[in-house]
Order: structure tokens, then C-alpha cells, then sequence
């Protein structure tokens, strides 16, 4: 019940019962109540005129940022005695310097400012409508004010920058890029000898070669580096995916999928980008840097959720055109072989970037018999899971992701040239 | 400063109510009080609305107290005291959460209004006990409209009270 009621309620109650039991003593005690009631009225704001405005120091950011948030309140009518607000932050922000609350009087033509700063992670963030509240000088008369503010943060994932990743895709397109191309043309790597044309420049004569031919000579041929069709596909169903605390898994993938279409566009790829979780989401393929831009905001809004998708099949993998390169970044599913080695054999060329959950959790269990064992167990069956991958000629990343994704993929290109050799 | 006003102002009502009721030998009214301030109390730690009854509760002390024929003075003390402990422990409650508030100036703003104000209520009390003077119908009739009038605001503002602006 309202402080205002029951100061009324006892007024009219003394003044009452003093009347109808005819004692003064009860009529002099309301008196003091009456005083405290109606000063509080009478000094209560009616319609107060307020001008309130909100600037973000960034709207979008890198994962981790910090951003800068003021709040200024300007009074445009009478003087208020108490007003008071409180930021709710949306879950993911963290406040790191300043306040969100902030209480005060507020006299007329002046004004009031909240400065406070939050470190953010990776989302889109919608901060919450700017409620004022104010009240008398007693606080009897408490009323409430609203501002629609759109401010909204979009935090995008942290990129990493990659060394450059030698895929191999059986279709490439006409267009200059990185990936070399099987056929004859401009290029560094050797690819082929063959008869000269006139035009042919006398450096890539190959003499050698043209001695042992009778009145003909012979050129080295280059293989033509193209760019290529790539297909992201990240996996966002909750149930791949550990958290422990307040590290969840998800964000490694996030950050690896974030990382791995930059790369890939800054070698000229076409990149487009499926995420599944809760929904299908998907980025159609493109090049460059607005490309690069639609896919981080794409993974900056994607989460975990419960997934209505219960095979990868149902994937929509035809936006890239068989011959083109899948790049899954997914714990993986038992369930999920027969797809990727469906996909493998409709002449995708498959790579799958995998954050293993059991490395991921095996360093936050005890360390006793029991837990060893097992890991040991659920080691096994992920390599149950992984093996017919390997053995399908599938380019496979098994990521402990306590090991920072450029350094664990640049180890594997440089160290193993089996891994980008296998399966093409 | 709040935190221990509160209190302060608790304690004395309830001395000024349960020495009142023990005088007269009636403990089980002192012990009421003695509740009722707890629930005040429990207001500040626990629930608000704990606060509210306890200063219903004070408040029926003292509306029995004056039944019971107390001194004037000491049933209108209490009853000043029992409303600032109870306006001191809202306050209170309303400056928890914001650390800046506590230190700036609005505490002492609010402790010299409240002052004044339950101050100027002792005095008119004091001025109604003292003065004598006899109304005539026309001022008698005055006084009921305007009586009128000021519960006609009072109910506005309480209907007004919850609605949003802006």
C-alpha cells in the first residue's frame, strides 16, 4: 500500500474518531500528519518538462570493447526535488567504471548527467528505454517518466588474423584470387610444359626441354590461381556446445567462423555464411569488405538455441554450388557424419573446424582416477566420430581451443601438409 | 547520518510509548509496540511494507495512549518521532542503491525538511492546544468547504498518482 494512503487513511481516521469520542488529543495528532501530508502535495511536481538524451561512445564494436555510454537529463520546467534512474543493462554488458543509478534534485534549466562505461561482449544489444522517476521532496508522490531511446550496440566477434589457407576446391571462378586453379595460365606455380605461341615471352622458355624436341620449342606453363565459391557454415545448436561458467564454446566457433571469412575474403573468395541453431540464418555469398561487414553483424546475433534441425541435411548447402568449398565449424554430431559425407561426395570440397568439447572441459574436472578415465573414454569417442571423416578424404581441425585459433591453424598448414593435401 | 537518525527517532517513540503504557501497568501494549517498532525496523532490512505496519502500529499506540488520558505533550511526541523514523527509514531505503546520493547533499536537505515540517506540525499542535476561539456558522461552513475541497484533491491526486507522462 501506497506511504500517500496510509498517511490519508490515518488523518481521516484520527479526525473521525476524535470527532465522534469528542477528544481533542486525537484531533492534535493529526495535526502533525495533516502538516507532513499536505506539505508533501503541495510541494509535489506535476508535469515536469525533461529533455533526455543518450550518446554511446561506439555502436559497434570488437568483442571485449570498452564503450563509453552518457546519459544527460535537462530540466526544461519547475525544479524537482527527488528524481532518480536506473540503467538496466541488457545481459552481456558489463559494467566496468561509473554508475547506472543516479539520484539527486534537479533544479530548473540545469541538468543531469550518468557517465558510466561497459566492457561488451560479442551480441547485439538493445539498451532499454530511459525511465525516470521523480517524486516529491518526501517521496509521498512517486511518479514515472518514459524515453524512447534506440541505441543499440552491435558487438561483433573477435577476428584473428590468419595465415593464408590453402584450399583447393575443385570449381573455381574466372576471377584473380589465391586458390590455384588446375588449368594453364597467369600464375607463380609450375604447372605444365607445352609447345611456344607466338607472344609467349623468351623467359619462359624452358630450354632443357626444348633441346630434346627437334625445331621446336617449349614453354613452362603456370597454374592460373583463381578465387573460389566458400560456404561457412557455423553450428549454433545448443546441444554441440559445453559452457562452463561463464566460457562457452560457442564463442571459440563464433570467433574461428568470424576469423576464417576474412581470411577468406581477403584472398578474393566469394563467402557466404550459414548459421543453424534455433533458426536458419544465412548470408548469400558475396566478396569484399561489405561482405566482411554482413557476415560479422550476421555472427555477432548468432547464438545457441535448441535446434528444430535434427540432421545436417537439411542444410541449405546449395547456395554454394557443388565444387565449392564447406567450411563447418561444428563440435560435431555422431549424427551428423552420413551428411558430411554426403556432401563429400557430391564434390564439395569439405573442411571442418572443430572445437573439441572434451579438451574444453577436460581442464575444469578434477584431477582423480574417475575423471581421467573418463576423458579417456569420451577421447575415444570422439575418434570414433572424427576417424570416417579423415578416411573420406574430409580436411579436419581438431581445435583445443585453449590453443589461440591462428596459432592452432597456422601449426597445422605449416606443420602437416598431408591435412590441406588429404581428400583433394 | 540516515541510517542512525532512523533509529534514533525509533527508539525514542518507543520509550516515550511503552514508558507511558508501563506506567499505567499495561505491558501487553508496551510489548505491542515494542512489535510494531521491530516491523519498522524489519522495514529498513527486509520489506517495505513491514515498515508501513509497524508504523500502523505505532500509531494505534498512540491513538490508544490518548484514550487511555496520557500527558498531551508525550503521545504527540511519540507520534512526531514515529513518523520520522518511518519517513527517515523510506529514505533510507531509497538512498541504498546509490552510492553517490548518500554523500552529496540531498540527506541533509532532506533531514532539515523533514524537520521543518514535523516541526511546524509540533507548533500548530502546540498552538491548537493553547488557543481557544469559537466559530461562527459562516466560518464553520467555510472551514467544511474547504475541508471538501482539499479531499476532493487528494482523492485526484491519488487516482492521478500511478499514471505514466511522457
Amino acid at each position: 500500500m501506497s506511504r500517500l494512503v496510509i498517511l490519508g487513511v490515518a488523518v481521516f481516521s484520527l479526525v473521525i474518531l476524535g470527532l465522534a469520542v469528542v477528544r481533542a488529543e486525537l484531533l492534535l495528532m493529526a495535526i502533525p500528519l495533516a502538516v507532513y501530508l499536505l506539505s508533501s502535495l503541495y510541494f509535489s511536481p506535476w508535469q515536469p518538462k525533461l529533455e533526455v538524451s543518450r550518446q554511446v561512445s561506439a555502436t559497434r564494436v570488437v568483442s571485449g570493447t570498452l564503450v563509453e555510454v552518457r546519459l544527460s537529463i535537462f530540466n526544461l520546467g519547475e525544479s524537482i526535488d527527488r528524481i532518480w534512474l536506473e540503467e538496466k543493462l541488457p545481459g552481456g554488458l558489463v559494467l566496468v567504471e561509473g554508475e547506472t543509478r543516479l539520484l539527486d534534485s534537479l533544479p530548473s534549466r540545469q541538468s543531469l548527467e550518468l557517465n558510466y562505461t561497459v566492457r561488451a561482449e560479442r551480441g547485439v544489444y538493445a539498451l532499454p528505454v530511459v525511465e525516470v522517476y521523480y517524486s516529491d521532496r518526501l517521496g509521498l508522490v512517486t511518479r514515472r517518466l518514459s524515453y524512447e531511446t534506440q541505441d543499440t550496440i552491435s558487438v561483433l566477434p573477435k577476428t584473428l588474423r590468419l595465415a593464408h589457407l590453402p584450399i583447393r576446391p575443385p570449381l573455381t571462378h574466372g576471377f584473380n584470387g589465391s586458390i590455384p586453379a588446375r588449368r594453364g595460365g597467369p600464375g607463380v606455380l609450375f604447372f605444365g610444359l607445352r609447345d611456344y605461341q607466338p607472344g609467349d615471352a623468351l623467359r619462359w622458355v624452358n630450354w632443357r626441354a626444348s633441346a630434346r624436341q627437334e625445331n621446336t620449342l617449349v614453354t613452362n606453363e603456370f597454374q592460373q590461381e583463381s578465387a573460389a565459391n566458400v560456404g561457412l557454415i557455423l553450428d549454433a545448436r545448443q546441444e554441440s556446445y559445453l559452457s562452463v561458467g561463464q566460457e562457452s564454446l560457442f564463442e571459440h566457433a563464433a570467433s574461428a567462423a568470424a576469423s576464417l571469412a576474412e581470411a577468406f575474403l581477403n584472398a578474393g573468395n566469394r563467402v557466404g555464411l550459414v548459421h543453424y541453431g534455433r533458426y536458419i540464418s544465412w548470408t548469400l555469398p558475396g566478396y569484399g569488405k561489405v561482405q566482411r561487414e554482413r557476415i560479422l553483424n550476421a555472427l555477432a546475433q548468432a547464438a545457441p538455441g535448441e535446434s528444430q534441425i535434427d540432421r545436417l541435411e537439411y542444410l541449405p548447402a546449395r547456395f554454394v554450388p557443388p565444387g565449392s568449398q564447406l567450411v563447418l565449424v561444428s563440435p560435431l554430431l555422431e549424427r551428423d557424419l552420413p551428411t558430411l559425407l554426403q556432401l563429400r561426395a557430391r564434390r564439395y570440397a569439405v573442411l571442418v573446424i572443430s572445437p573439441d568439447p572434451v579438451a574444453f572441459e577436460a581442464k575444469r574436472l578434477p584431477n582423480t582416477q574417475e575423471a581421467h578415465q573418463a576423458i579417456r573414454i569420451a577421447r575415444l569417442e570422439r575418434q570414433l566420430v572424427l576417424q570416417p571423416l579423415r578416411e573420406a578424404g574430409i580436411q579436419l581441425m581438431d581445435w583445443d581451443v585453449s590453443i589461440p585459433f591462428d596459432q592452432a591453424i597456422q601449426a597445422i598448414t605449416r606443420g602437416a601438409g598431408r591435412f590441406w593435401a588429404g581428400g583433394l | 547520518m540516515i541510517n542512525f537518525l532512523w533509529l534514533i527517532n525509533l527508539l525514542s517513540a518507543l520509550a516515550l510509548i511503552s514508558a507511558g503504557f508501563l506506567g499505567a501497568g499495561d505491558w501487553r501494549w508496551a510489548l505491542g509496540a515494542l512489535v510494531s517498532g521491530s516491523l519498522l525496523a524489519g522495514g529498513f532490512f527486509w520489506k517495505r511494507w513491514l515498515a508501513n505496519a509497524g508504523f500502523f502500529g505505532l500509531l494505534v499506540c498512540c491513538i490508544y495512549g490518548a484514550l487511555l488520558q496520557w500527558p498531551a505533550w508525550q503521545f504527540g511526541l511519540a507520534l512526531i518521532c514515529s513518523l520520522a523514523a518511518w519517513d527517515l527509514v523510506f529514505f533510507a531505503i531509497r538512498l541504498r542503491p546509490f552510492k553517490d546520493a548518500a554523500a552529496s547533499r540531498l540527506p541533509g536537505r532532506h533531514v532539515m525538511q523533514l524537520s521543518l515540517i514535523l516541526g511546524g506540525g509540533a507548533g500548530l499542535s502546540v498552538l491548537a492546544l493553547n488557543g481557544q476561539f469559537v466559530l461562527g456558522f459562516e466560518a464553520a461552513l467555510l472551514l467544511a468547504v474547504m475541508a471538501a475541497v482539499g479531499l476532493a484533491q487528494v482523492i485526484r491526486l491519488l487516482r492521478d498518482r500511478d499514471e505514466p507522462h511522457g
